[in-house]
């Protein structure tokens, strides 16, 4: 008995230890039920810097995707990456940009967003391109004031690419068979159900050429000027060029490394010779292994359709 | 005579030290694996659960704590009166020689049991422990609620406006005051452990004193005194220190199994061999 009322004792002042420690967690992580979210503010101008943030992987839209070890650039992430540069007081921003493309609805987002940033905090942008930017990697290249590119990246392909898939032989062969019922002669168009036919074709061409229009738009609102004309049939044909060549065709502006694009970008923003440069990192960090060369993984993770519904891919995307 | 000894319900329950032992592993893994670059991110998210099990494990330290020091006190005045109301029963193989001889060693066991230093009450101590770690930890949460926009380089080159300057001298002070808190705390800790070692291992060691000058008389009577099969250690308080802080406190664990658990326990079953046979030997004065 009185071992009982001893175990009872213990077990009470545990379950008192458990209540004030959740209490006081409750009230330490959960701030606004004080209103302790922010206690001061100590705010200092900072001097002007030159900050250097990296993106890297394919432009999409949601990073909600597979498991495969694949980086991606989403407008989120550019938004996030582009706030915490803000924390530095960037008089030049230089972007490293490493990207095969993506899609065109997320490259729209993100050269609109580089734009915006630039001209509200009269920020210098620069682009230095590593390895590759090419398709939608090259089009958020473009809302750059200037680019550098190392002589022996691949630059270009401006162009837009659309593929349409179908299961009916695969279908076939399990003994599946599936009827489509459509309440119009366009519902269903490119549906994987059915054998792909010309109004398939003709619509997937439509919407390439259109989405390749948009492309086009904003290289030549960009770049127009510096586009050599000999070469803009190449050009828009989505040719890839090797860095010195973008440089003569007039798809870059200078060539160098990424010492140079900050030099450069020195220059540009009119900044002392010892502006500091702060590489800028996202709050969230991902976590990727960078173990398949991207034309496998880019089949694996996207252009295999993961829904039978979901069978056409429109892509800004090199060598797809 | 065995009212003298203390009683099992007086030891820490093993219990309380099971989820005392729970709850402080999990944050200091969680500390660990905070220092994982890759890992940060997850860290974040764990961190209230981390703060709710380090912020229950301290409370559950200080129960530990208050046990322990609460047996160590009540044992110390058990066997303090035990010394003074013990008498040897003379016969006719025990002289009064070999009595009057034994009562002095007593009243120098009972000088020596009145030299282990007094230490502070167990109800003040043990709670300040939880004490100064909770507003140690509150303070510095509550400092890192303070937005701070400035750099070194920053603050060489412009002069701070004097609210910021006010801000900046607030976040500091609560900060350090925080930081300054925990580490009491922390010292505290150890301090605690020290001394529960030390005084059982003085208390051991007069206890056996007395037992081995009690043993010729006994044997003189045919009476077997009992060995301590087991002996409390006397434990190096600043290599532990050291093992504790690189461990990132999950040494102390152990270190609180040691001193608040197992050695009292083993000290309790050996006090009860030994005393048992007294009686034997011994006159006690009733209370």
């Amino acid at each position: 008995m009185v071992k009982v009322l001893d175990l009872k004792r213990h077990v009470c002042y545990m379950i008192v230890a458990a209540i004030i420690a959740l209490l006081i967690t409750v009230l330490l992580h959960y701030p606004t039920l004080l209103h302790l979210e922010e206690l001061g503010r100590i705010v200092v101008p900072r001097p002007k810097s030159i900050a250097v943030a990296r993106l890297s992987g394919l432009v999409v839209y949601s990073e909600e995707r597979g498991l495969l070890p694949i980086s991606y650039i989403t407008p989120n992430y550019v938004e996030d990456l582009l706030e915490e540069a803000l924390k530095e007081n960037p008089g030049a921003l230089i972007l490293v940009i490493n990207s095969p493309g993506g899609e065109p609805s997320a490259c729209y987002e993100i050269y609109h967003m580089l734009k915006r940033y630039k001209e509200e905090h009269n920020i210098t942008l620069v682009v230095y391109i590593p390895s590759i930017a090419c398709s939608g990697g090259y089009y958020i290249s473009l809302a750059a004031d200037e680019i550098v590119v190392n002589p022996d990246a691949m630059v270009g392909s401006v162009g837009a690419i659309g593929m349409i898939f179908s299961y009916v032989d695969l279908f076939k062969k399990l003994g599946v068979e599936v009827k489509i019922v459509r309440s119009g002669k366009f519902k269903g168009l490119t549906s994987p159900f059915k054998r792909i036919e010309k109004e398939d074709i003709e619509f997937t061409r439509r919407i390439v050429y259109g989405t390749y229009r948009h492309f086009v738009d904003i290289l030549m609102e960009s770049r127009g000027d510096k586009l050599r004309e000999e070469n803009l049939t190449d050009i828009l044909n989505a040719m890839i060029y090797l860095g010195d060549e973008a440089l003569k065709v007039g798809l870059v502006d200078s060539i160098g490394t990424l010492e140079e694009a900050k030099e450069r970008a020195r220059e540009l923003a009119g900044l002392p010779e010892n502006t500091p440069v702060v590489e800028v990192r996202p709050r969230i960090r991902r976590i990727t292994i960078p173990l398949l060369p991207w034309s496998i993984l880019v089949a694996l993770e996207y252009l295999i359709p993961k829904a039978p519904s979901n069978s056409i891919k429109i892509m800004y995307m090199i060598g797809t | 005579m065995l009212s003298t000894m203390p009683g099992k319900e007086s030891l820490v329950p093993r219990i309380v030290f099971y989820v005392y032992a729970i709850s402080t592993i999990i944050p200091c893994c969680m500390t660990i694996v905070s220092l994982i670059p890759t890992l940060f991110d997850i860290s974040i998210y764990l961190k209230p659960i981390s703060t709710a099990l380090s912020i229950f494990g301290v409370l559950l330290l200080t129960y530990i704590f208050y046990i322990a020091l609460n047996y160590i006190r009540l044992h110390k005045l058990r066997f303090s009166d035990f010394i003074n109301r013990s008498e040897i029963v003379v016969s006719d193989k025990i002289s009064e020689i070999d009595a009057s001889s034994f009562r002095a060693i007593l009243e120098i066991m009972g000088n020596r049991i009145r030299r282990i230093p007094r230490r502070t009450s167990p109800i003040f101590i043990a709670p300040l422990v939880s004490v100064l770690y909770i507003i140690g930890h509150v303070t510095v949460e509550l400092a890192s609620r303070y937005v701070l926009e400035i750099t070194p380089e920053a603050f060489l080159e412009f002069p701070l406006s004097s609210e910021a300057l006010m801000e900046f001298v607030m976040y500091t002070t609560t900060m350090s005051i925080g930081s300054i808190l925990l580490l009491v705390s922390v010292i505290l800790c150890i301090y605690i452990l020290h001394i529960l070692n030390r005084d059982l291992y003085e208390l051991e060691s007069i206890e056996d004193e007395m037992i081995s000058t009690l043993r010729p008389l006994a044997s003189k009577i045919g009476l077997k005194l009992p060995y301590r099969e087991v002996n409390i250690a006397k434990r190096n308080t600043i290599l532990y220190a050291i093992l504790y802080i690189v461990t990132l406190g999950l040494f102390g664990v152990y270190w609180v199994y040691r001193v608040a658990i197992r050695d009292p326990e083993e000290h309790v079953k050996e006090d009860y061999k030994v005393y048992s046979e007294l009686p034997k030997i011994l006159a006690i004065t009733p209370q």
